[in-house]
């Protein structure tokens, strides 16, 4: 299985790319959607749906171009849109039947892929709670069950561990380990913990454009060497704010703990540590820090 | 038993073709779980009329109270059945519109444009229903003036929900749409039939009815097929 972008664009105005020249590969795995907010992650991924039509490019999926297979292509789709909404009055169960007849799945498998489904995202429970009655990590999981309800070929999840819990996040990496084997996995993310053990690539978005297409260990690689520790007294704050970029810091009862991103350290205190993911997204992206949701800041 | 290598490349070929059969079955089992548009859409339809026949039941009981118990067929209740009627499809118009489900139903193989063409039909089958059973009774009790009333409710009827559905996308709550149907339907209805006391209304003749009926039917029809184009535009090219 193979989904292919060529010179993917979008442009909303005629002045500045939602999306712009984006070439992907893409086969079985999972491919993490890095970027800030507004970079063109959903955009990027509405197009990969096909309901958006794109203003250059195509999109082709084993080598077949999607809008000419639209009916094809979409029976193997799971899509779960960023802050998808739900019919309030239905039931957990019931929306999904009602998905799974929208998807033209077969009654007794739909009736058995929902079953496992609510084992599978905790929602036994809730499965016969009306959808207004659930909190909104509990929506998000009826939402990923209903993408994953027609065992897709590629699933297409817009931030989907946006509201879950550190336990239910844990629980949803798992699953997605375990589907990509022959799935096509894209998520779109902007927290990094979420796709640092599970992704196979990482592909970098900013402004519109792919910055690049790897795997973690050689985004990792990259930054070796470029990632510091640094104790020092607490006056000595706004020096290094003002001379290194900062992914994180930590009052400790010697001064503070810096952890610096540094292509040039001179300070001779520093010791050279392993990078993370959130160092690699802070290296492209430390003008938009604030905006970040990592695990160590 | 010695084996010639030739035979054993026979036998290895066998082999390998009844794998990939076996394969072929497995993989075809295992994509076997889709069915037809056709009977997928069926199903659809059987779960969206478990859903609303509840209330179109109520409609049609209320019909046949009308029609079996009411002495006179005053046009004020036939006007207010239709008001009711054409408020239940509006609601269902934007329960499904209003609840950013767009998105995720536009990657759907059964959309908002079968659901909508769904709704339009139970909608008209109902008012059919209704239309013919007061003008059958109207007939039964040889009472022309109940055919006129059939023909007179049906223009405010489908003239408000023509306009509404023209103007369905830029009007963003339900609320809303409600009272602009609301006045756009006893603007109509007292347009060409005087329900408010002291108003002046144009007073059709038979046949100028019947033309302005069709005409306001037509119009609902194009309305209609111009909204569900849009939904199915927007199902292959976004919102």
């Amino acid at each position: 299985m193979e989904l292919k972008t060529h010179h993917l664009s979008k442009f909303y105005t005629k002045e500045k790319a939602a999306v712009a020249d984006v070439n992907l590969v893409l086969q079985e795995g999972i491919h993490a959607l890095l970027g800030a907010n507004g970079s063109g992650k959903t955009t990027l991924m509405r197009m990969l749906c096909g309901i958006l039509k794109p203003s250059e490019g195509i999109v082709t999926f084993n080598a077949k171009n999607i809008m000419e297979n639209y009916e094809e292509y979409i029976l193997h789709l799971g899509y779960l849109p960023q802050n998808a909404g739900f019919y309030m009055n239905f039931t957990v169960i019931e929306f999904l039947q009602y998905i799974a007849v929208l998807k033209c799945l077969e009654a007794d498998y739909a009736k058995r892929k929902i079953d496992e489904l609510l084992e599978l995202l905790h929602l036994k429970e809730q499965s016969k709670k009306k959808l207004r009655q659930l909190s909104g990590g509990m929506l998000q999981r009826v939402g990923i069950a209903q993408s994953l309800l027609n065992h897709p070929k590629l699933l297409i999840l817009d931030e989907p561990s946006s509201g879950l819990d550190p336990k239910e996040r844990i629980a949803l990496r798992q699953l997605l380990s375990r589907l990509a084997k022959d799935t096509i996995v894209i998520l779109s993310t902007h927290i990094v913990s979420d796709i640092e053990n599970i992704a196979d690539d990482i592909l970098l978005m900013k402004e519109g454009h792919i910055l690049f297409q790897k795997t973690v260990t050689d985004t990792l690689q990259e930054l070796k060497g470029h990632v510091y520790e640094l104790l020092t007294a607490e006056n000595e704050r706004e020096i290094i704010e003002k001379n290194y970029t900062v992914v994180n810091c930590k009052r400790v009862s010697e001064g503070i703990l810096f952890r610096l991103l540094s292509d040039d350290m001179k300070d001779k205190r520093s010791i050279v540590v392993e990078p993370t993911l959130d160092d690699v997204y802070l290296s492209y992206f430390h003008e938009e820090a604030e905006y970040v949701e990592t695990n160590l800041l | 038993m010695r084996i010639h290598w030739k035979e054993l490349r026979q036998y290895d070929e066998k082999a390998m073709e009844k794998t990939i059969a076996q394969c072929q079955t497995l993989m075809k089992h295992k994509e076997n779980w889709f069915v037809s548009k056709k009977t997928a859409y069926r199903q659809f339809a059987k779960l969206e009329i478990k859903r609303i026949s509840v209330v179109y039941g109520f409609f049609l009981l209320c019909l046949l109270y009308f029609l079996l118990f009411s002495e006179q067929m005053k046009i004020g209740i036939v006007l207010l059945y239709y008001l009711l009627l054409g408020s239940y499809f509006l609601y269902q118009l934007y329960e499904f519109k209003n609840n950013d489900m767009e998105e995720l139903m536009q990657a759907l193989p059964i959309h908002e444009g079968k659901r909508f063409i769904l709704h339009m039909c139970t909608f008209l089958i109902i008012h059919l229903i209704s239309f013919l059973s007061f003008s059958i009774v109207g007939y039964l009790r040889m009472d022309i003036s109940m055919l006129e009333i059939m023909q007179l409710a049906l223009i405010p009827l489908f003239l408000a929900h023509g306009c509404m559905l023209f103007f369905l996308n830029r009007i963003k709550r339900l609320y809303t749409a409600f009272i602009s149907y609301i006045i756009l339907f006893l603007f109509f209805s007292n347009f060409f039939h005087p329900i408010l006391i002291n108003s002046s209304a144009l007073q059709l003749g038979w046949i100028q009815t019947l033309i302005v009926s069709l005409f306001s039917t037509v119009l609902f029809l194009i309305a209609a097929y111009r909204y569900g184009l849009k939904l199915q535009r927007r199902i292959h090219y976004g919102a």
